[in-house]
């Protein structure tokens, strides 16, 4: 549990690994079940709700080993950080845990994404995977420019609220790891001092 | 109407700003009450300031001429809104104490 003397805090990596897991997870273990549910219902709700703004398209990892190497500091980056930096937003997706996994999924199964001058490339399609189909694929090119230029702007504001969903994850493994920042033995109770929870 | 119309994406908003701060709220607080009292400040303060932003921004771009009078309400409403937040929303001090027995 969270309680541990003034200055100290007990850490629970097992609680703060199971709400990454799934947010809200690590506090129900604890006990902290309201808590829990609310971390599970404001972020599921923010990520899926911002996926179906972006109609299901805006979570994915591309394999970007065939476009033009990125450079930090003289040095190429690694292929898994270059396919980063090419997909910024998925370094904060991937903090809501299992619901972002597909896409790694489909990040370890689709084909690189051709060169940006290759004359092929707007007609390109990533083929279905067997297990998740072309949920959390990288879309092709037709597919986002047709979204971005009919969506109405819908499709950026959902990659935004599943990024925000993700990074606010962030904050509930921390609260799951070692409680909430402000310990109600460091506030004046107006209340028989509870237990955490 | 227009501005509604034009700017339907921003009906989203509020999912956003309601989530984020009772989540916010929580990572800070263990005590329901407190949770609830944080999370409503936060929704207060961004929805003051981000809609008083927006209004500002709104009247300047149909109304150019406009331009005194919409920095005028600009200051006033920034000098409001400290004003209310101080009162409203001033935080307890902790009696904590300095000194160790």
């Amino acid at each position: 549990m969270i309680v541990a003397p003034p200055g100290q805090r007990k850490l629970d990596p097992l609680a703060a690994f199971l709400s990454y897991l799934l947010p809200g997870l690590g506090q129900i273990i604890q006990g902290r079940i309201g808590k829990g549910v609310l971390y599970f219902v404001c972020l599921y709700g923010l990520f899926f709700y911002g996926l179906s703004l972006g109609s299901w398209k805006n979570v994915w990892l591309g394999d970007y080993s065939l476009q033009t190497d990125v450079q930090v500091a003289g040095k190429k980056m690694p292929s898994v950080l270059k396919d980063l930096s090419y997909r910024r937003e998925f370094a904060g997706q991937f903090w809501i845990g299992i619901a972002a996994w597909p896409a790694l999924v489909q990040y370890q199964t689709t084909e690189p994404l051709p060169r940006s001058e290759d004359p092929n490339k707007e007609s390109w399609k990533a083929k279905p995977n067997t297990l998740f189909g072309e949920y959390m694929q990288t879309p092709a090119e037709s597919s986002l420019n047709k979204l971005q230029r009919d969506g109405d702007k819908h499709w950026d504001l959902g990659w935004v609220f599943t990024v925000i969903a993700g990074v606010l994850n962030i904050l509930v493994i921390y609260d799951a790891l070692s409680g909430p920042m402000v310990r109600e033995e460091d506030e004046p109770a107006r209340k028989p001092t509870r237990g955490a929870g | 109407m227009t501005l509604f119309a034009a700017a339907s994406i921003y009906w989203n908003l509020p999912i956003l700003l309601f989530a984020v701060s009772l989540v916010y709220s929580a990572t800070r607080h263990d005590r329901w009450d407190r949770i609830l009292k944080e999370a409503a400040t936060w929704i207060l303060r961004m929805t003051f300031f981000l809609g008083g932003l927006g209004g500002v921004l709104y009247v300047l771009s149909t109304y150019p001429h406009l331009w005194p009078y919409a920095a005028a309400i600009g200051i006033v409403g920034t000098i409001i809104y400290y004003a209310v937040s101080s009162s409203l929303f001033r935080k307890r001090v902790v009696s904590t104490p300095t000194t160790k027995p």
